[in-house]
């Protein structure tokens, strides 16, 4: 599609994602909701960009505890099945027992382990490569869960097995409230260049290019079945969950100067303020109805419903 | 499952895993050291990759890959056995089967099943240590969604691997015991007479009995590896008239209870013998489920039997002395039948 | 310790084998004929076990090693011909199974009174306990034994049989006997002890087993049942009980006898063996019978009468209540109550007599 389109498009999915992540936060402050969320507030272009670039019917997308904007891209913004799921009701996508971060619909599935369902991606990506099939498995991690084993457990077999995994890396600065500088020796990109596998590493404020990488990663894969490992510089924006964020005020104040999404808004008004008015409306008055219509149904109790 | 008597354990399994690869192309083996010509740390898989190129595959030394690229598989469809070479090594994959494999079908809702078979060899008896003795069964145990299937001297090990492979719809820890290997199937047991119940789920129950006639003066139920040594003490305490009933369920968890309280309705004590530590173990449920069951007909308090609390010497004198062994079954029997009178 | 015990228990050991083990710490449990004892090792050193837990072991027999090192020779006792119970020295060694064992313990049996050489079983001990195989789950009936003479034996002899009778006390009216057993079976008091028996729950059911003054059995009876004293049937296991048989309580009956089918028996009869009740022979209560007595069909027979040995009755008869009827004797036709038949002696003719 035109770039225009693509860009359109992108804000959108991205606008959507921010409206349900800050909703999601209200509520918790409100003290309507239990539990816990940890929201991709900032990080929302990476979802849109890499998991838009699959085919959501044949590929498969493995996420972690940060994952609603992933599941909103694969599942086409299903805003109900999420709602549902993290208000704890039946209509939820995990019928209320996974929760926010154990989230499963068709060819995806998260868990709040880090790095939990890192070997099962690649034995996802082995069973694809055992049937023949032309479909690749894309699964998205943090920064931090590179502190893992397990990850490099299923780095090595990849490659060794040759098999058609995209590794994501969302390195938004921090694990929790440790930066990423604390905890991690030598460079990211070079822990899957050691294990012979291709490697890029971008900035996350340009969707676009983000989406191009990432298209161009995906086609080549589906033909000679190579793993990548694709890290994406992008910032977390919002707490580690609710309310936990220590960090300076003057770094949070410049990262929200540089948000991606105010930047593609600025961009996109620009173009078309009529256009991004109406877009605006359309996504709030969505997110609002699914809040709406999933808050009226009744949460899930114990035995007997 | 009543064995062919003449094979050994590990026959009976290569046999099936064989026959699982010929007839279910879903079929599909992943472990350390399986491909010919070396076959698996104990010959398990020997013969195997020849015969079915693509199917045993080696992988690299990671238990928890190993798992969670099984788990991955059977959510696409595949059948997939992923062998540990020691039991002791599952904690390395202890939140693979924790936290995944064992949750996936309860936390997705019930959209999502990972019928993944692990294998693995627990126990000891050779004097390989501390590290690879273990019967670490009871890492798992209390954990909902998986099950924990073990064979008994007496069981068809090859029998109850395939149900485990073709019947079941959730993760499977299939608990060998290295000692029973070598061993025939219901070997050495001269004068025990052996019965089946149902079990679970395709996990049949085997009660093996050292007397024709009468009530039984004690009745034993243990799982996997310890009924080897059982079942000569058996022997041995027939000629002495004590009355031992086994009960020998493959399923270890889930536990079929209605097996065990029917199999024992007749019995006046029960020991409960594992080779697993004692403290917290699965002996420790199988005595409190008994007990609140069979309370009225016992005359004893159930009494249990298993490794000591230290680890698991590698001299083979210390080992004997820590792991159940036949003077210590036997003395707990005796001991129970005289608590019982 | 007690000085008088001869054998003691190892009931367990409290360290393993060849583990270390202090000066003082308990390291094994004893049981002698009066109580439990804990032994502690009289000094540091490594235990070698010598005599497995729940053996039985005479005293001044060694059960354990304190050792040097954990690997030291210890020399093992050289066996006892395969001994392992509690027989005094004074007898032959004999072998005995472990649960022969056990069971000689629990019953608290005197395995020297078991004769013969060849291994004890636990058959052989429990016949010398007077019960056989154990009980079934909650049936044990607890019998009294009112009069502890020869009906006694007789009686005992028959439950003896039957695994689920338990003979528990006998009461007798001889006041010599009192404190003493019969076939182990104590005798605790008068027959009129029965009323504080009862009140303690001592017994379950009741039988007089007085065999020939049917007047003393009818009043035992009579003034027990008056009490609420439930009374059984001790019947021996080889006498033959036809179907549609009625029977009373407190019948005893013995070996080789029948009761044809549609017989009817009241209470608190004495039948010796041989003896036959035709089919629809009607007896009544406290009626006692010697051995060989043959009641034909229809025959009935009131309430307190005695028969001597060796008697047939031809069908039909009616003997009246009260009746004695002599040893020997055929009757053909009926008698009537209190009604004598005697017996007729023959007459012993020396050789001069003859002519």
């Amino acid at each position: 599609m035109s770039i225009d389109n693509l860009l359109w498009d992108a804000f959108r999915g991205m606008l959507t994602i921010r409206v349900v992540e800050e909703r999601f936060l209200e509520l918790f402050a409100a003290g309507e909701l239990h539990g816990t969320v940890h929201t991709c507030i900032g990080q929302e272009g990476c979802a849109v960009a890499v998991i838009g670039s699959l085919d959501p019917e044949r590929d498969t997308v493995v996420s972690n505890h940060r994952g609603h904007g992933h599941y909103l891209v694969h599942s086409r913004y299903d805003l109900d099945g999420l709602i549902g799921e993290v208000t704890g009701r039946a209509s939820g996508v995990s019928a209320g027992v996974g929760g926010t971060q154990q989230l499963h619909r068709k060819n995806f599935y998260s868990i709040g382990i880090q790095g939990g369902l890192v070997p099962a991606a690649v034995g996802m990506a082995f069973a694809e490569k055992l049937t023949g099939s032309r479909n690749v498995v894309c699964v998205c991690i943090g920064d931090g869960t590179l502190g893992q084993g397990v990850v490099y457990e299923s780095m090595n077999i990849a490659s060794k097995w040759s098999l058609p995994i995209l590794f994501v890396v969302e390195a938004n600065s921090y694990a929790q409230s440790t930066p990423t500088e604390v905890q991690h020796a030598g460079s990211l990109v070079g822990r899957a260049t050691a294990f012979g596998i291709e490697s890029f590493e971008m900035q996350a404020d340009d969707v676009a290019a983000m989406r191009d990488r990432a298209s161009k990663v995906v086609s080549q894969m589906r033909v000679d079945r190579r793993p990548v490992f694709l890290v994406l510089r992008t910032y977390r924006l919002g707490p580690h969950s609710k309310g936990d964020d220590h960090r300076p005020k003057e770094e949070l104040d410049a990262h929200w100067a540089r948000d991606p999404l105010s930047s593609l808004r600025a961009k996109l008004q620009a173009i078309d303020e009529g256009r991004m008015g109406r877009t605006e409306q359309v996504v709030k008055g969505e997110v609002d109805a699914a809040f709406r219509r999933v808050l009226a149904s009744p949460a899930r109790m114990g035995s007997g419903d | 499952m009543l064995g062919n008597p003449g094979i050994t354990h590990v026959q009976s399994l290569r046999n099936a895993l064989g026959e699982l690869l010929e007839a279910d192309a879903r079929v599909i083996l992943v472990g350390e050291d399986l491909v010919d010509p070396y076959g698996g740390a104990f010959g398990v898989t020997r013969g195997l990759s020849t015969l079915y190129p693509g199917r045993v595959v080696a992988s690299p030394i990671s238990e928890a890959a190993i798992v969670g690229v099984g788990v991955g598989l059977a959510l696409k469809g595949f059948r997939p056995i992923v062998e540990i070479m020691f039991g002791d090594f599952i904690t390395l994959a202890a939140d693979q089967l924790i936290n995944v494999a064992a949750k996936v079908e309860g936390m997705y809702g019930g959209h999502a099943l990972a019928p993944v078979v692990v294998r693995t060899p627990m126990g000891g008896g050779r004097g390989y240590g501390p590290t690879h003795s273990q019967t670490l069964d009871k890492v798992i145990l209390g954990t909902p969604g998986i099950r924990v299937i073990a064979p008994s001297l007496f069981h068809d090990s090859g029998a109850l691997l395939k149900s485990a492979v073709q019947a079941d719809t959730g993760p499977v820890l299939f608990s060998e015991h290295k000692l029973l290997y070598g061993m025939g199937i219901s070997d050495n047991v001269d004068g025990n007479q052996i019965q089946e119940l149902p079990g679970l789920g395709g996990y049949h129950t085997i009660v093996v009995r050292n007397y024709d006639r009468g009530v039984p003066d004690v009745g034993v139920v243990a799982y996997g590896g310890a009924s080897r040594i059982l079942a000569k003490v058996m022997v041995d305490l027939a000629a002495e008239e004590i009355r031992v009933k086994a009960v020998l369920p493959a399923s270890v968890q889930p536990v079929p209870e209605n097996d065990l309280m029917d199999a024992l309705s007749d019995v006046r004590a029960v020991l409960v013998l594992e080779e697993g530590t004692a403290d917290f173990g699965w002996g420790a449920e199988i005595a409190a489920r008994l007990a609140a069951g069979l309370w009225p007909k016992l005359r004893a308090p159930i009494a249990r039997i298993g490794a000591r609390n230290n680890v698991i010497p590698a001299a083979i004198g210390l080992e004997a002395a820590t792991l159940p062994n036949a003077r210590g079954i036997r003395d707990g029997i005796l001991e129970l039948v005289h608590c019982s009178q | 310790m007690s000085a008088n015990d001869d054998s003691v228990r190892v009931v367990k050991w409290l360290s393993e084998d060849r583990t270390p083990v202090k000066s003082g710490t308990p390291i094994c449990v004893l049981e002698t004929s009066k109580a439990i004892h804990e032994i502690e090792s009289p000094t540091d050193g490594f235990l070698r076990i010598l005599v497995d837990a729940g053996r039985v072991v005479t005293t001044g027999d060694t059960i354990a090693v304190i050792a040097a090192s954990v690997n030291e020779s210890i020399p093992t006792p050289a066996p006892k011909a395969g001994i392992e119970s509690a027989v005094p020295p004074t007898h032959s060694m004999r072998s005995i199974t472990a649960k022969a064992e056990i069971v000689a313990r629990s019953l608290g049996v005197d395995l020297s009174r078991i004769s013969g050489t060849e291994t004890i079983t636990e058959e052989k001990v429990r016949a010398l306990a007077g019960r056989l195989e154990t009980r079934v789950a909650g049936k044990v009936v607890r019998l009294l034994i009112f009069g502890g003479g020869r009906g006694a034996v007789q009686v005992l002899n028959i439950v003896r049989r039957i695994p689920h009778i338990v003979p528990c006390a006998i009461l007798d009216d001889n006041q010599a006997l009192k404190g003493e057993q019969l076939m182990e079976v104590p005798i605790v008091g008068a027959i009129g002890d029965f009323e504080a028996l009862m009140a303690r729950g001592s017994f379950d059911e009741a039988i007089v087993s007085i065999s020939a003054n049917s007047d003393v059995r009818k009043e035992i009876f009579d003034k027990a049942s008056g009490r609420g004293v439930k009374f059984a049937n001790i019947i021996h296991p080889n006498t033959e009980v036809g179907v549609n048989v009625k029977l009373g309580t407190g019948n005893v009956i013995l070996g080789s006898s029948r009761l044809a089918e549609e017989s009817t028996i009241g209470d608190n009869n004495f039948i010796s063996a041989y003896v036959n009740i035709e089919h629809h022979a009607v007896v009544g209560s406290h009626v006692t019978f010697g051995p060989g007595v043959f009641l034909s069909g229809s025959v009935t027979v009131g309430d307190g009468v005695k028969f001597g040995t060796s008697i047939g009755v031809e069908p039909g008869v009616r003997i009246g209540a009260h009746a004695r009827i002599g040893s020997g004797l055929a009757v053909v036709s009926d008698v009537p109550t209190h009604g004598v038949l005697k017996t007729r002696i023959p007459t012993l003719r020396s050789r001069s007599n003859e002519a």
